[in-house]
């Protein structure tokens, strides 16, 4: 009689990992999209995004509109085209000031601790307890809604969230062997923290920078569907949003195909920064 | 217990094996394990981390984790074939047939529900006919046969309230609550202080002794093995290397790894030894099992021997004496032995 | 325990404290004067003078802001720089609209997020795990207006089933109310449930790794026994906490869906308060939306401590 084969646990085998994930090619490649579309995207449609053209209202996709026109007859397609350079614009502005803060001030408390530590952990407490997007609608309130308010509003609602990562993740490398080491053979503080603790820091940094981004693009269009952010002629695609708003009952497809570059960009980002996380996870466990 | 050998089987495990499959490579943690377990009788399984003892014992209970998988073999309780049970009559059978007790009680014991409320879930879970609310002196009843001090008051504590000797007796009540044909008893000890250690073995041997339960009592430590275990199985490698009634093996071990973990355990009384033997070097990766025999590389009776071809090219048979040995070894015995000696 | 608790409420007074300074100093923050930014450079001067005076804002700072916080303190922001009411009023008008939006959204997200979060952290790798996974990232990227617009489309535009816009107080139609809450509360529901479904996933996974959930299999006990009164259980009192945080994202997409569905919340205030630059209303905004956060969260911690018996004793 032959053995018999006892299968005791039904889990399926997992399939073998392949070298990319699918879905950081597929981040990658959306990616990639948004890049060509803010680079060459506007000489490639070869259209005028503030060219009005009111007797050719709401047209439909076809011809020289490749995704129609708008309410004043302005073609869809460059609009989006053009304001996704803006729209990037913010974006990274916003990261930018948002980093510009965050590190300094997470680099300065976690390492440091002490009273400096106690102070501004607590103004950051504080900054944190406001929803963020009230912090950027506060901003907007003081200086007015623009595209340079926005990059503003929204570089300052992320610095209370990231310099709480960037002070944890400080205080996690300060006390690693390789710091002790380092004052043990008697580096400076300065030396420590650039040797150290900054290149510790890069693969957080990278990982956040491609979040943010896409909290970035995501709250420049919230912002502008709420008529707070760039204002309408100008193009991006927040205030793309906010034109189409007005629409919404009757031409709701306006709304629609403004919405679809953000969700394939905001896509693009959390698929690359998840990817990202797990491979410098998989590298720090060995 | 006397009579165990003529006692009926209530465990039989052929040809046991398990792998792991991780990223193109495939680790063969239990390879071909087969023993059995009589009715009444304690059989400890001793072995290393990695030895393939723990995957042993998950594969019995139908547990193994992802990414692992039994591949082969047969597991019968009594007369289940645990192979042919669908996942649900598996776990119907699990903590009512066949009962684990865990290696360290605080950790596998669910913080946040009350002692008594835990016992119970097994109560409600095995015995839906009871009706409720004779529960609580079930629940009582079992934590009392375990020796758990005042019981009427630690029902309503949560584990962390305990102590570990405590939570152990807990675990222990869940364990037997259902009176199991079969006790798996993971390395019960040692998470605990020595005196505790002594008083749990205790247990175990009451609870065999009231109930006739079968224990397969896994652990690491050959003096454990000595104190409560009738027969005991070495683990090396994914393999057994060597079975027999516990007084047999520890006073004539017949595979040179048990005699190794034998030697590495400071006797008791007389003088100090100059130096306790270790074992050089490691286990091989069961990711590429060596083609000879396993423990080659680090055996000293191979080295006595003048270190012979057979021992790296041919794989040993896990060969019976006849009378209830069994030992994987090309040298093992007469010959050999008389010219180390 | 009280004096955990007693501890973490002393903790939240210095917040709400700089809260109230941050939301006062916000106002005076504005370039030049605020009721010319409002009235505009070109105002009456004799206008401007008179609503200086009626607002305080030509006394000192500490004065102003001393008056101001007893006020808030009994329940009074002044004025509304704008409409002239009393800035309470106006606030407690909408607060059960919004309130009812943003209960409906939370029971619709919870109802999606912690059965996905359960079933994905489970067993982390599986083929479920990577789906829910991918969704959710996916469910990060869709804006929620992009959300409600395609909801209207399809639900109200396309199919009839519900209005597209609007609102009725519950007291007074309690039917029609429910019928109109439908949409935005899914679309706001919807819009969190991929940050509520990755909160729960993780928190599933840790403790799903603690050794008592293999026992607890090895007892025999059944599935859905397992992974409700074990994982999800033990992994109840980190999900509180994170239920907290998620307020946030609640407070921001219930600005976002009530200008969507024209939904007379406190979200169509905040934004109609910034566009007509009426400043006292803003600053109520922000220290009511933010202590409210910060209450939230208080109650969150001791909720998650009460729920945590290993907590009780320290």
């Amino acid at each position: 009689m032959k053995t018999q084969v006892a299968v005791l646990v039904t889990e399926p085998r997992p399939a073998a990992r392949r070298r990319v994930p699918l879905l950081t090619t597929v981040g990658a490649s959306l990616g990639l999209l948004v890049l060509l579309t803010i680079v060459i995207g506007p000489w490639l449609i070869g259209q005028d995004p503030y060219a009005i053209d009111i007797g050719n209202r709401f047209a439909g996709p076809g011809g020289a509109h490749w995704l129609g026109t708008d309410e004043l007859g302005r073609d869809v397609a460059s609009r989006i085209a053009y304001g996704a350079r803006a729209t990037a614009l913010i974006a990274v502005g916003a990261v930018a000031i948002a980093t510009a803060i965050a590190i300094p001030l997470g680099v300065l408390t976690g390492f440091l601790g002490g009273w400096v530590d106690l102070v501004v952990t607590r103004v950051v407490d504080l900054f944190f307890a406001i929803p963020s997007l009230l912090v950027a609608i506060g901003v907007i309130g003081l200086f007015g809604a623009s595209v340079t308010t926005t990059v503003l509003a929204l570089g300052l609602s992320y610095w209370p969230f990231y310099t709480r990562l960037i002070r944890s993740a400080v205080v996690g490398l300060r006390s690693r062997p390789n710091v002790d080491a380092a004052r043990v053979l008697g580096a400076s503080r300065l030396r420590v923290i650039r040797t150290e603790i900054l290149t510790g820091l890069v693969p957080l940094v990278l990982v956040q920078t491609t979040v943010l981004l896409g909290f970035a693009i995501l709250d420049e269009a919230a912002l502008g569907f709420l008529g707070l952010g760039v204002q309408p002629p100008q193009a991006s695609w927040g205030s793309r949003l906010a034109e189409s708003r007005e629409f919404i009952l009757v031409h709701p497809e306006l709304a629609l195909v403004a919405g679809v570059p953000i969700v394939l960009a905001v896509f693009a980002m959390n698929l690359l920064s998840d990817s990202l996380r797990d491979r410098l996870d998989a590298k720090r466990t060995g | 217990m006397n009579d165990v050998k003529t006692a009926e089987t209530v465990l039989r495990v052929r040809d046991l094996a398990v792998e792991f499959s991780l990223r193109g490579s495939v680790a063969r943690a239990v390879d071909g394990v087969g023993f059995e377990v009589r009715a009444g009788e304690i059989v400890g399984m001793v072995g290393e981390s990695g030895s393939g003892k723990s995957v042993t014992m998950l594969a019995l209970l139908g547990l193994v984790p992802r990414p692992g998988r039994v591949v082969a073999g047969s597991v019968r309780l009594r007369d289940i074939e645990l192979g042919a049970l669908s996942l649900r009559e598996l776990a119907r059978l699990r903590g009512r047939q066949m009962a684990l007790i865990p290696s360290d009680a605080g950790a596998a014991l669910n913080p946040v529900t009350r002692i008594g409320s835990q016992v119970g879930e097994g109560l409600a879970a095995h015995l839906p006919e009871l009706p409720r609310a004779e529960r609580p002196a079930r629940i009582l009843d079992i934590l009392k046969r375990v020796g758990l001090p005042r019981p009427e008051q630690q029902v309503r504590r949560y584990p962390h309230e305990l102590s570990g000797g405590m939570q152990q007796r807990v675990a222990v009540a869940m364990g037997v609550q259902l009176g199991p044909d079969l006790l798996i008893a993971d390395e019960p000890t040692t998470a605990l202080d020595v005196t505790i250690q002594a008083q749990i073995l205790q247990l175990l041997l009451d609870v065999r002794e009231q109930s006739g339960t079968s224990i397969l009592f896994i652990t690491h430590d050959m003096t454990t093995v000595a104190e409560i275990c009738d027969r005991v199985l070495v683990m090396y490698a994914g393999q057994i290397v060597e079975s027999g009634p516990v007084v047999d093996v520890c006073t004539a071990p017949a595979h040179p790894y048990t005699r190794a973990l034998l030697d590495a355990i400071p006797p008791l009384g007389g003088d100090p030894p100059e130096r306790l033997t270790t074992i050089p070097g490691a286990p091989p990766d069961p990711r590429a099992w060596p083609a000879g025999c396993r423990f080659a590389e680090r055996c000293r009776l191979r080295e006595q021997l003048g270190n012979p071809d057979k021992c790296t090219s041919l794989a040993p048979e896990l060969a019976s004496d006849g009378a209830g040995r069994r030992s994987r070894c090309h040298f093992t015995g007469s010959a050999a032995e008389a010219v180390v000696r | 325990m009280l004096r955990y608790a007693l501890g973490r409420v002393l903790l939240a007074v210095p917040l709400l404290f700089g809260l109230s300074v941050l939301s006062f100093v916000y106002v005076r923050l504005i370039p030049g004067d605020p009721v010319t930014a409002m009235l505009g450079v070109n105002s009456n001067p004799t206008v401007v003078a008179q609503l200086r005076e009626q607002f305080g804002l030509d006394r000192p700072l500490p004065g102003q802001y001393g008056d101001w916080l007893a006020g808030v303190l009994r329940g009074d922001f002044g004025v509304s720089f704008r409409s002239q009411m009393p800035i309470s009023t106006i606030i407690v008008d909408r607060i059960p609209a919004t309130l009812q939006l943003a209960g409906a959204g939370l029971v619709v997200s919870l109802l999606i997020a912690i059965p996905a979060g359960v079933a994905a952290g489970m067993r982390p790798g599986s083929r479920l795990d990577s789906l829910i996974t991918s969704a959710t990232l996916f469910g990060l990227a869709v804006p929620a207006f992009f959300l409600g617009t395609l909801l209207m489309l399809l639900f109200a535009l396309t199919l009839h089933l519900v209005p597209s816009q609007g609102y009725v107080p519950f007291a007074d139609d309690p039917a029609q109310s429910l019928r109109l809450t439908l949409l935005p509360a899914l679309t706001l529901g919807l819009a969190i449930s991929p940050y509520l479904a990755r909160l729960t996933r993780s928190a599933v996974v840790e403790v799903a790794q603690e050794p008592f959930v293999p026992f607890a299999r090895a007892k025999g006990l059944a599935p859905r026994k397992i992974s409700v009164g074990y994982v999800l259980r033990n992994a109840l009192p980190s999900l509180v906490a994170a239920l907290g945080l998620t307020v946030a994202s609640l407070m921001a997409g219930s600005i976002v869906v009530e200008a969507l569905f024209n939904w007379p919340g406190t979200g169509r205030l905040v934004t109609g308060a910034v566009t007509e630059r009426d400043y006292a209303m803003v600053e109520a905004l922000l220290l009511i939306y933010g202590g409210l956060f910060i209450v939230v969260n208080l109650v969150c911690e001791l909720a998650q401590s009460l729920l945590d018996p290993r907590v009780r004793l320290t």
